[in-house]
């Protein structure tokens, strides 16, 4: 007993060093950039830009009852400049932002009386140098222990892995999705569906978790076994109904709060956001877009072939997050493409399963990562509109 | 087993019963005139607050400043005291009191005569929540004001909201022209407007 748990030790130190030495990483670059640039930040709000000051509103305030220019904070006090918030029409409002990861910034604020900043900032890395070792042991399990210490290296150190650090809700995301897909895969169902209804309360996208879950139960056990609903289908039935439960709790909230269940929808007119095909915004956004617009297109069509090489290979639940990950942001937009897919763990499972077969691109590819690092806190730190 | 077999069984049932009854909710919003037609219907140009498009009736309404009332497509920018419409149709949304319909809207503007175009005259038809209440004919590009009466006015889709809808039969845009670069297509320039 002594010597397995000292294994299991053994196994996740890798990872948790990883982990660790990642975000201390980025936050010596940051302060690095900081210094050399003369951004003027502080070490507090060193990696809050952009969507950090709605997240603090929530915190800080709940959630608003009525649109506004800006998030309703102090955003002097907090050091922020209002062109992050580029809402002249006051049609802008926090609703758009998922409650479960400001809820435990507010928890944590609570507990150690630590600022909202602090609180978020806090949550947000914790919950980084959780998932990664939970993500290995997922990986390892799923693919190889060596396929899956490159996941953790590539995840750690991308130039991407800068959002993990920001008081933004992709760290979150990331360790309820390690977490659950652990359980689902591990046939412990329940447990798996709870943690997908936080994960759908932490991003609306959560809800989507259902097929990599079918993907899963169909492997385990066989679709013909699943429809003959024997004792694991209905605790697998359990598990897909429970996993949007975040998503319609908060819809629930909504229409308490404002009247209207869907205005974390109806809101996205505030960022320019409008309902579409996704096939259509990316053909445009390819051949009559503005640089931005290429810029995210070329990482929606990345994921896609990601996600279609995930599949291929036969792990399907990755290739769903995958694609769902890309498609339904791009619904709404292709803004911000970047960070919604690049944050995604299945990117790094493909780009590992790939250079498994290529082992001389390894280290120069790890080396292009680090120098891609430094680019990106630059443009993070100095709040460069692209990083949105 | 058994006791699991039912546990497993209420709690799917509970959960997807709960999911129809938030769907029901999402379906019917319980907000304000404003908010469904700026973040739901997405048919306002700006969003002006709760109150945005309440309209006292004989009010006036002046163009030469921002407008809360104007739709999301048919308009230009407010300039030198009026406003153009752009495009064949533009559409003003107004709440009023839903107790009492209206009887007369007064319109002051300026039809749009092309420079160089042999156009004798130009016509506006109006429409008050998708029913034609009235045409106006201009043969000289000068301001003119003209009125339409709104008797038979029915609040339809939603209590005390009038759509007035403006079909201009001559637009022509100054870009395709070549007097400017501009691809606007100027039907008619408001000034003002009364409901009565």
């Amino acid at each position: 007993m002594e010597h397995d748990s000292r294994s299991s030790l053994s196994r996740l130190a890798f990872p948790l060093l990883m982990a660790i030495s990642s975000r201390v990483f980025f936050f010596i670059l940051g302060w690095m950039v900081n210094l050399v640039f003369d951004a003027g930040r502080t070490m507090e709000n060193l990696f809050c830009v952009w969507d950090c000051g709605w997240y603090l509103s929530i915190i800080m305030n709940g959630y608003d009852l009525n649109p506004s220019a800006t998030p309703s904070v102090d955003t002097v006090a907090l050091g922020f400049d209002l062109r992050y918030y580029p809402h002249p029409g006051s049609d802008a409002a926090n609703w758009a932002f998922s409650p479960l990861f400001p809820l435990l910034a507010v928890g944590v604020s609570k507990i150690t009386g630590l600022n909202a900043l602090l609180s978020a900032t806090l949550v947000a890395n914790v919950s980084f140098i959780v998932a990664v070792p939970v993500l290995y042991l997922y990986c390892a399990e799923r693919m190889s222990p060596g396929v899956s210490r490159w996941i953790v290296i590539l995840l750690c150190f991308s130039p991407f892995s800068l959002y993990f650090t920001a008081p933004y809700t992709e760290s979150t995301y990331l360790l309820l999705m390690a977490v659950s897909l652990y359980f689902a895969h591990s046939g412990k169902w329940l447990k798996a569906g709870l943690v997908a209804a936080a994960l759908s309360a932490t991003r609306n996208l959560g809800a989507f978790m259902v097929f990599p879950f079918l993907s899963i139960a169909a492997s385990g056990n066989g679709w013909r076994q699943f429809f003959r609903m024997g004792q694991r289908a209905e605790e697998i039935l359990l598990c897909l109904v429970f996993t949007p439960l975040g998503l319609f709790a908060y819809m629930y909230f909504l229409h308490q709060h404002v009247g209207d269940a869907l205005a974390f929808a109806h809101v996205q007119i505030a960022w320019g956001r409008s309902i579409g095909n996704p096939a259509n915004t990316l053909l445009a956004a390819i051949i009559e877009g503005p640089a931005y617009g290429r810029y995210c297109a070329i990482y929606a069509v990345l994921a896609l072939l990601f996600a279609f090489y995930l599949f291929r290979s036969h792990y399907p639940a990755e290739g769903f997050i995958l694609l769902f990950g890309t498609i339904i942001p791009m619904i709404s937009g292709l803004d911000s493409m970047p960070r919604y897919t690049m944050t995604l763990f299945p990117v790094y499972c493909t780009v590992a399963l790939i250079i498994r077969k290529y082992s001389a691109i390894r280290y120069p590819l790890l080396a292009l990562m680090v120098l891609a690092d430094g680019f990106m806190v630059w443009s993070w730190v100095l709040a460069k509109g692209y990083m949105i | 087993m058994m006791l699991k077999h039912l546990i497993y069984f209420c709690g799917t049932i509970s959960l997807l019963a709960f999911y129809i009854h938030v769907g029901q909710l999402a379906l019917n919003p319980d907000v304000s005139l404003s908010y469904r037609l700026y973040f739901i219907d997405r048919k306002l140009k700006n969003w002006h607050g709760h109150d945005g498009i309440r309209y006292q009736y004989g009010a006036k309404v002046d163009f030469a400043g921002e407008v809360p009332f104007l739709s999301r497509n048919g308009w230009y920018q407010a300039d030198d005291g009026a406003t153009w419409s752009d495009g064949k149709t533009a559409e003003l949304f107004f709440q009023v009191d839903a107790t009492r319909p209206p009887s007369l809207m007064i319109v002051t503007g300026v039809p749009f005569f092309p420079v160089g175009k042999d156009m004798e005259r130009s016509e506006v038809t109006i429409y008050v929540n998708d029913k034609a209440v009235g045409s106006q004919s201009f043969d000289s590009p000068g301001s003119a004001q003209f009125s339409v009466s709104l008797l038979e006015t029915q609040f339809v889709p939603y209590p005390g909201l009038l759509v007035v809808r403006l079909v201009c039969s001559q637009t022509d845009t100054p870009g395709g022209r070549g007097s400017s670069k501009d691809d606007h297509l100027p039907g008619f320039r408001f000034q003002q407007l009364i409901i009565q």
